[in-house]
């Protein structure tokens, strides 16, 4: 064998098809939905960086902490979420929903691109974090490569939410030039996430060991303080105008 | 304090003090250029970059007494050039040409004297400041701890020779005898009386305190050495001599005990460190910060302590000196430690003119903590979210680290309260009383349906939405003039955007968050 490809392959920087089965289960998370782990090939990779491309408030973050909690509770009770430049301001009550401790939760605030990524990758490395999320348009191969080399170091995720309908129409623009720019990232995994009433669907754009997939559903429903007592009433509204029943179901 | 005319002290004397602290700053310069750049530079060039920096330690080195235009320390080399101490300075450049000249400063002198005694704290207890070039040991009290005069002779001398600093000492059963003896080069350590009183016995008085005038009146009656002294009466002294040398003059023959007050080392720690040359780029500054930050480091282990945070003064040649506080979450004393979070911290600070001086100051430090935790599972996780949230700091700023605080509030604005990361203890404090939360509520879940990212100013609603769920009422606040009255929907919209918004009594709606 060619020695630079055997060198390779000691440092395990090679994956073959062959070993798929059995390096696939051991040390991956499950996400808990079965449909999804089978096109995920039983999960999550242990650390890497994964891309969320999603519109915003479409329930993306309730997918990836009802996913991350579990690994959370099991490994590293003590260890933080950091989260780093969000859009607007976090809330508490819905951390505290989710169970998070606000003691292991950081929340950075920085005036420059580069200095969001500095912390992420610190972050992401330190190996005292379980998720760092970044809110960011686009990211270079440089930075992503740096990114996720640092979360696998410091057996972290790190989540890159990528807001989809701003990225609509800035791929409007540049003519498909974005989505052949993000498929030749090194990401560990990229989903693409839409809401169809109750359900989430996701797509797997791209991921280590495995093909990418078509769309998955899963449901992820509304979490209701009054459990679910008040009646479910749909309308529709628009603006300033008038609110009108349209549908009652029951 | 006065104590018994029995007790035994040794004087130090340091009579080239500025010129050691000058040659021990270039030889440790030195070395940190050398280690930096020893890497860097292929052998033949390192060993020729060493023979030349070697050259520039050996060059001849004066002192000059700016009063007097005379020099007042020379090194080995400069004595070996024929130079010698009391020479004038046009003479002495006269006669070497590559004499290399410091202005002599009792300020430097006086500042490593305290220098010098905080080290000598650490191993004896009693100890005289005689700024600028002396120390006076009482060693009575330690004879017994340490098993006899030549023992604790050994340990002072070793703290003295780490020090690299050229001393004579003596010792005697009075300060004024020790002082004598030492400034006469007459370097004895003995608790013999008889040996020591042999040795005093010709020294000559000019050494002591007693007052110039009297010695010059000693003089004409032919006393000059102890031994003439001693040989006159009492009275016959006291008749010539003003009252402040006759008291000087028992102290010599033991007759009455010293006036002196002991050195009490201080609490804060201080140095102030004069670079060799102005540098202006931080990235040079560094390696000087770190010979720094290793007497800070060595400071804080013999005291078993951790610091927070250090101020760092930087002294500008043109400009006001600019302040700069670093501070650390997780305690720490390590040098390699704090440079790192100065390193960090440095890349943003611009100086306006090069920087001549720096100063280090810790104000408070604590003793460290034995933790007693599980050494392998949670500990290192929390040292290494410490040290990030640490270094995340010294880059961003202590505004950028936040952690979040709920707030019992119905107003969702007011409920989320965010908070800088301070210290240790605090993060600690933050962590219980959010725990206490989380028992509290969670479990009811009464924070469910609220979204994730709330707008800090609620927008009028512009997205089509259709309401999924509602209305909740939030009628609250009255107390505070921050009053709201609005009626809560949850709406979903065509891309399956989840939202919140709110009805006013106005019919109006907004948009406030969005459930992430």
């Amino acid at each position: 064998m060619n020695p630079i490809l055997h060198d390779l392959q000691n440092k395990q920087w090679i994956w073959t098809a062959a070993n798929a089965k059995h390096q696939a289960s051991p040390n991956r998370l499950g996400t808990g939905y079965e449909s999804l782990d089978n096109v995920l090939s039983s999960g999550f990779p242990p650390a890497g960086m994964i891309h969320l491309q999603s519109a915003l408030g479409c329930g993306e973050i309730r997918f990836m902490l009802s996913i991350l909690q579990r690994q959370h509770s099991e490994n590293g009770p003590h260890k933080i979420y950091m989260f780093i430049d969000p859009p607007f301001s976090l809330n508490a009550e819905f951390l505290l929903a989710q169970n998070i401790s606000l003691a292991q939760l950081v929340v950075v605030r920085t005036n420059r691109i580069d200095d969001a990524l500095w912390s992420a990758e610190q972050s992401a490395k330190s190996g005292a974090c379980c998720a760092v999320f970044i809110w960011q348009q686009k990211l270079s191969h440089i930075q992503v490569r740096k990114l996720e080399h640092a979360a696998q170091k410091g057996g972290a995720y790190c989540v890159w939410l990528h807001n989809a309908s701003q990225a609509a129409s800035s791929k409007a623009q540049n003519e498909g030039n974005n989505s052949a720019h993000l498929s030749n990232l090194p990401l560990s995994l990229s989903l693409s996430i839409t809401r169809r009433a109750d359900n989430l669907s996701i797509t797997v754009n791209k991921q280590k060991i495995g093909w990418a997939q078509k769309a998955v559903n899963i449901a992820l429903p509304f979490a209701c303080r009054t459990h679910n007592s008040i009646k479910q009433r749909k309308y529709d509204v628009h603006g300033s105008d008038k609110v009108v029943p349209i549908q009652a179901s029951s | 304090m006065q104590f018994d005319t029995r007790s035994l002290w040794i004087y130090l004397h340091f009579p080239r003090l500025q010129l050691d602290l000058i040659e021990a700053a270039q030889l440790k310069s030195f070395n940190v250029a050398k280690s930096s750049h020893a890497q860097a530079l292929p052998q033949s060039k390192r060993n020729s970059q060493m023979d030349t920096s070697n050259k520039a330690n050996d060059a001849p080195r004066a002192i000059v007494d700016a009063r007097t235009n005379t020099l007042c320390q020379l090194n080995k080399k400069a004595l070996e050039q024929g130079l010698n101490v009391n020479m004038g300075l046009a003479s002495a450049s006269l006669s070497c040409s590559s004499l290399q000249l410091h202005e002599y400063s009792e300020n430097i002198e006086s500042k490593h004297i305290v220098n010098i005694a905080d080290n000598l704290y650490l191993v004896t207890s009693d100890i005289v400041l005689a700024p600028p070039k002396a120390i006076i040991l009482r060693v009575q009290n330690m004879l017994s701890l340490y098993g006899g005069l030549g023992q604790y002779w050994q340990i002072i001398k070793q703290v003295l020779i780490a020090q690299q600093v050229q001393f004579t000492a003596a010792a005697s059963y009075s300060v004024q005898g020790a002082k004598v003896l030492a400034l006469n080069n007459r370097a004895i350590i003995s608790d013999d009386r008889k040996c020591i009183a042999t040795q005093l016995d010709v020294c000559a008085l000019s050494h002591s305190d007693i007052d110039p005038k009297d010695l010059t009146k000693l003089a004409r009656i032919g006393v000059k050495t102890y031994a003439d002294m001693r040989a006159l009466a009492v009275a016959e002294l006291a008749n010539r001599v003003s009252r402040f040398s006759m008291s000087i003059i028992n102290e010599l023959q033991g007759k009455q005990a010293a006036r002196v007050s002991f050195y009490q080392p201080k609490t804060r720690y201080y140095d102030y460190m004069e670079l060799l040359y102005e540098i202006s780029l931080t990235a040079k500054l560094l390696p000087v910060i770190g010979l720094c930050i290793d007497k800070l480091s060595e400071f804080l282990r013999l005291r078993n302590a951790h610091c927070l945070s250090i101020d760092m003064q930087f002294f500008q040649r043109d400009h006001a000196p600019q302040t700069h506080t670093f501070a650390s979450i997780r305690p720490i004393y390590k040098s390699q430690d704090w440079l790192d979070i100065i390193g960090l911290g440095l890349e943003s600070v611009k100086f306006e003119s090069p920087v001549y001086a720096l100063s280090l100051s810790c104000k408070q430090y604590e003793i460290a903590e034995v933790a007693n935790d599980d050494m392998f599972a949670q500990k290192s996780t929390h040292l290494a979210s410490l040290t990030l949230l640490s270094r995340l700091q010294s880059k961003l700023g202590s505004k950028g680290v936040n952690h979040l605080h709920f707030v019992g509030d119905f107003r969702p604005e007011h409920n989320t309260e965010t908070c800088a990361i301070d210290s240790g203890n605090r993060h600690k404090n933050a962590q219980n009383s959010a725990q206490k939360y989380k028992n509290d509520y969670s479990s009811t879940s009464i924070f469910a349906d609220r979204p994730g990212l709330l707008l800090p100013t609620p927008e009028p609603l512009r997205l089509k939405v259709q309401v999924i769920k509602g209305p909740e009422r939030i009628q609250t606040g009255w107390w505070d003039d921050r009053p709201i009255n609005r009626d809560y929907y949850i709406g979903q919209s065509e891309d399956g955007q989840q939202v919140w918004i709110f009805k006013t009594p106005t019919q109006e709606w907004f948009l406030h968050g969005y459930f992430i």
